[in-house]
């Protein structure tokens, strides 16, 4: 699975109103349990059981936070582009990858996060996201 | 006969299940040897513990996943070989997946690949990215493509 077939323009938030990771983690899960009927709080929790193992913040002002749990339906990604840095554990971040994948998907989800590592390895494609004024902005980034 | 020994590259999308089908079968009327080949893609774990995106209990935790999955997938490429009283010999590797495909065709001295898992390319960047899709252009044995075939389930769900 690349990031163009998980990416869904209903789960990119430009921009993010949070201010802190705590708030960013927040609001990106929130996006995803609204639109997918996923609950909350046990989703947040194994997000923040990860970030308990090690920063998810990859330099470049990118965190790709992810999770597997029993909680997820399938796998997930939501993209939040912040107004500005967020400081994230000993970096700072304004470009998010929210990553909630199911327990029988570990290919797909490994391709998944591959697929997002790659794409953010380019200057021009973080470039594009950071400057991305909507979500159709930063679908069309991933698109082409 | 044209195909003396088939292999059938094996991941975790469904279009590759219908490739087995269509290898078992083709295994079967051509008499050709049949091999399944996995790849557990311990070549993006490795990349995604480097990029500090996995740290080490996920890295051994997805690892002894994705062989999980090629166990599994590859049970499965038994089971309907088994349908068709076709044997098939199921091979795991380990790698990066295009790449441990391309050197196990030459090892193995196959004349045949089938495979599925070529989704439909809608973004240039996702050209790039489909190991399925690199596989196809670099295999050095001639490449049956399957695609996607509702006809073929019933084949074998009539047995």
């Amino acid at each position: 699975m690349t990031l163009y077939e998980a990416a869904r323009k209903d789960l990119i938030i430009v921009p993010m109103e949070s201010e802190t990771k705590d708030e960013a983690l927040s609001e990106l899960v929130r996006a995803l349990c609204n639109v997918k009927g996923m609950k909350f709080e046990p989703i947040l929790q194994a997000i923040q059981k990860r970030e308990s193992l090690g920063s998810t913040a990859i330099g470049n002002a990118v965190a790709i936070p992810h999770c597997k749990t029993s909680e997820a339906k399938g796998i997930s990604v939501v993209i939040g582009i912040a107004k500005h840095l967020i400081p994230y554990d000993s970096n700072e971040v304004k470009i998010f990858f929210l990553v909630v994948a199911d327990e029988f998907n570990a290919s797909s989800h490994v391709q998944l996060l591959s697929s997002i590592a790659r794409f953010c390895s380019s200057s021009v494609n973080r470039n594009l996201l950071a400057q991305a004024k909507d979500a159709q902005a930063v679908y069309q980034t991933i698109e082409n | 006969m044209l195909f003396k020994n088939i292999l059938v590259f094996i991941d975790s999308s469904e279009s590759a299940m219908i490739a087995a089908m269509h290898a078992v079968l083709l295994s079967k009327e051509t008499g050709a040897a049949l091999t399944a080949v996995y790849v557990v893609d311990t070549k993006s774990v490795s990349e995604l513990f480097k990029a500090h995106i996995f740290v080490d209990e996920e890295k051994e935790l997805y690892e002894k996943d994705l062989e999980g999955d090629a166990q599994r997938y590859l049970r499965q490429v038994s089971r309907l070989a088994s349908k068709k009283d076709v044997e098939v010999n199921t091979v795991t590797l380990e790698g990066s997946v295009a790449h441990e495909v391309r050197d196990y065709i030459k090892s193995g001295g196959f004349d045949l690949l089938v495979m599925g898992g070529v989704s439909e390319i809608r973004s240039r960047r996702e050209e790039m990215l489909s190991e399925s899709d690199r596989l196809l252009r670099t295999a050095t044995c001639p490449v049956l493509l399957v695609r996607d075939d509702s006809d073929i389930w019933q084949s074998f769900e009539e047995d």
